[in-house]
Formats: structure tokens, sequence, C-alpha cells
């Protein structure tokens, strides 16, 4: 959460308890939407496809496009050291926000 | 495994915290500040269409979060209000016995029923004392009569006052009374509370001062009706000088006025019932305006005298001077048939017997309190 405020900024203790709530109600959302996908399909296992498809349903287009960078480079991640890897998170980061 | 989606989806979740937070930085940084409050969280949930399935969960959090400190005792709530960083402070009112509606504050609950945030504590300060507690000094003859003080339900507090409303009223006597949403207590309240002042608030023809209030704290005691003017009565101190009664109606400001008297030990029991600091403070903004409906449900009946006699205050017409001389000669009868209520003079203590209080159930622990409080006031 810090590093999406610049550096002089500070963050309640209740806006971060309320983001946190967020989040939690974000997961839900999105699992939710990505288990009902699976059920259809009926299938018992979630995917990061999965996962891709309902956040794009919900509304969140724009993290679809980075969380498939991020797949893309998580997979190649197995391959490559790690190095690369946090530096694709850096720049997937930096695309997002 | 091919791709590990826990991993996957928490990547997700950082993201949409950067985001969030992002937003609400900008938000924050609209209103120059350089803190994050969770009013900016709210703010950009309900600004993003995305996140319209957050705003469920913020209300049921907030719920969550600020009623537990309604069921603190009173004195730690005043400590809260206190402590409180202003804006971010919600007085959450809409757990009561009762339900009452509760306005929205600002923009920011589009979709709240019942929230009611305290607005900005830009340093109003409403000292809620009972009326019992000052009783070394009399009460003072004030022009401004009703106190529009936070309104007390059963689980907190509700503030109910806008700036012009303080402004105008002035906040600061020791005769503010929280006004108890309980319609029982409310009335009694009322009684306890605004008598002194009451009595110059209709003198100086308060309903004007009260009235001008822009939708602000609005009082609804059901039907007291008009203006029942009694003659302004001596300083009252606490258990000793007969009050006088008047009842005052201000635009949609209800409020029965009578003797505090022994009143207070209703109105303490009724705080104490319902965990209310009298001492407690309220911050209330001057910038905020809150179209508070006190309890629309007011108490239909209330147990004044020995013999349940109960009063439906929705029939006592109090439309002129004898009605109200006879109700409280009802309510007198059983406890002090010497006393007269209504000569142009004098005003006649109105007795709430223990028995009567304990018939309500109230504390007795309290009461006992209530009672050396009241007994050090006389």
């Amino acid at each position: 959460m810090r590093r999406a405020v610049p550096d002089n900024g500070k963050i309640a203790k209740d806006a971060k308890e309320s983001v946190q709530e967020c989040v939690s109600e974000f997961i839900s959302f999105v699992t939710s939407e990505a288990s009902d996908k699976c059920m259809k399909e009926k299938r018992k296992t979630i995917s990061g496809e999965d996962l891709i498809w309902s956040l794009g349903t919900l509304g969140f287009e724009e993290y679809v496009e980075a969380l498939k960078h991020y797949l893309k480079l998580y997979r190649e991640v197995s391959i490559k050291p790690p190095s690369v890897f946090s530096q694709s998170c850096l720049l997937l980061h930096s695309k997002v926000c | 495994m091919r791709f590990d989606t826990p991993s996957f989806l928490t990547k997700a979740c950082e993201i949409f915290v950067q985001e969030l937070s992002f937003r609400a930085w900008m938000c924050a940084n609209s209103h120059q500040r350089k803190i994050i409050l969770d009013s900016d969280i709210i703010e950009v949930v309900a600004s993003m269409e995305s996140y319209s399935f957050l705003n469920h969960a913020l209300h049921t959090d907030r719920h969550k979060h600020h009623f537990d400190p309604l069921l603190m005792p009173a004195k730690k709530l005043h400590h809260k209000f206190k402590n409180k960083p202003s804006t971010s402070h919600l007085i959450p009112s809409s757990q009561h016995l009762k339900p009452q509606p509760i306005p929205e504050f600002g923009g920011y609950f589009p979709c709240v029923s019942i929230s009611s945030p305290l607005p900005p504590t830009d340093g109003c300060h409403i000292p809620l004392t009972l009326p019992c507690l000052p009783a070394e000094e009399a009460y003072p003859l004030l022009p401004t009569t009703i106190t529009h003080a936070p309104i007390v339900t059963s689980m907190g507090f509700i503030m109910n006052n806008s700036s012009s409303n303080i402004a105008t009223l002035g906040v600061t006597t020791p005769l503010q009374l929280p006004t108890i949403a309980d319609p029982n207590i409310l009335n009694t309240c009322c009684i306890g509370t605004i008598a002194s002042t009451s009595s110059y608030c209709v003198g100086y023809g308060n309903p004007s001062s009260a009235s001008s209030q822009d939708g602000g704290a609005e009082i609804h005691y059901p039907h007291i009706p008009t203006s029942l003017q009694f003659p302004p009565a001596s300083p009252v101190v606490n258990n000793s000088v007969s009050t006088s009664i008047s009842i005052i109606e201000l635009n949609h400001i209800q409020s029965e006025v009578a003797h505090i008297g022994n009143a207070v030990h209703l109105h303490s029991d009724a705080n104490a019932a319902y965990a209310i600091d009298p001492e407690a403070t309220i911050n209330a903004s001057d910038d905020q305006h809150q179209h508070g409906n006190l309890v629309a449900e007011v108490i239909p009946t209330i147990n004044v005298s020995g013999d349940n006699k109960n009063i439906n205050w929705d029939e006592v017409d109090m439309a002129d001077d004898s009605l109200l001389i006879n109700f409280w000669e009802n309510v007198m009868m059983n406890e002090d048939p010497a006393t007269s209520l209504a000569t142009a003079s004098t005003v006649d203590l109105v007795v709430f017997p223990h028995d009567m209080l304990k018939h309500k159930g109230f504390h007795h622990e309290v009461l006992d309190d209530i009672d050396s409080t009241a007994a050090h006031a006389i």
C-alpha cells in the first residue's frame, strides 16, 4: 500500500483496515466468479486463466493485461533467475499504477 | 504445477491494493491532506463503478467497527470522541432500541441507509451534562433554549445538530441534555433538561431562533403541541425550586419542558440504562448540517405516577394551559398533593418516585449513583 503512496504521504490506521476489508471482499468476489465458471465447466480446479477471465468479467480489464504479463513472466521465472522476475514485477507495477 | 494460482491471485490483490491506495492518495490530495483516511477509501469506492461491490463490504465493516464502541461505557465513548481524528470518526447512529432513520452524511455513503457519520469536528464541542450535575449552580437564564445535544440511543450517540443550531442555541449550557431515543426517557429528559432554559426560550420567542436552524436538529416529540408558556421560572436549582413548565414548539422541534428536579433521576437513569455518559463530550462540526430526526417514536405512555397511570403523549392535548395543568395534577396526584401546577409565578416540583423508576427497570446501581450525585447537588 505504501508503494502506491508518495513518501510524504501517510495512511491512517482506519484506512488500512478499510483497505484490508476491501481486499478480502475483492478476493472473495473474484474467486467466487472463477468458481462459478469452473462449476459450469464441471471442473474442480480454479486456474489462473479462470481468474483472469473473472477479473475481466468483473470490470478489472486493466488488471487482465498486467496479470497476463505477470503470468507470462512467472512461467519464465521457473526457468530464469529470480532477479529478472523481480524486475519484471516492478515493471508491471509501474504499468498498473 | 504449471502455474501457481494463489500467487497469481496474490499479485492481483497487490495490484488492486496499489490502485486503491493510489486513488485514495489522489483523493486525499484533492482535500489538501497528506494522510489517507478511510473516508478517502470510501470516496474512491463510491466513485469507481468497478468497485461497487465494495460498498457493502465497507458499510458492513463500518457498522462492525463503529457500533462496538457504542457498547462501551459512555466514558470510554467520551474518550473516543476526544481522541479520534476528526474526519475519520463516525458515530453510527443506527443502533437503537427503536429504529430511527438516520440522515446520511455528505455524499460518502450513497448506499448507506443508516450510518450517520459524525461531521468533522472542527471544534464545536457540545458538553453533555446532566442537569443534576451542575446542581451547585443555578441554571443560567439563557436566551437559548433547546440545546441540540447528541441524541443518545440505547447504543450510542446520534449527533443531531447543525452548525447553525449550535451557533444559535448556545451549546455550552450546562443544561444540555442528550436526548435519548427511548421515547419514555425522551420526554422526561426533555422535561428534565430544558426546563429552565426553555422557559426563557419561550420568553425570548425561541421558536424563531430554533426554527431558524436550517434543517438542523429536529427533535420530534410527538405531539407536545404548541407553546404552553408558563412564566419563566426563577433559576432552578436541582431539587429545590419548582420550575416552570413550558411547551415549546419550534418548527419541527417540540420539547416539553418540565421541572428538572427528580426528573433528573429519571433522565440519569435513562442515560445509565443506555450507557450514556452524561458528561460525554461530543464534537460537532459547524460545517455539517444533519437533519436528524430524533426518535420519531415517542413513548406512547409514560409512567409517571405510582399507580401506573399511563400518559399517552399522543393523546394529551396540550393545546392549552388547562390541559397541561390537568395533566400535571394527575401526575402529581399521588406524589405530592400539595403541589399545584402552573400558577403564574410558582412552579412545582415534579417528583418522580424511585418506585416509578424502578418500575421502569433502571439500573439500581446507577440510580444510587444518581441519587448520590443529586444529594450532593442539593
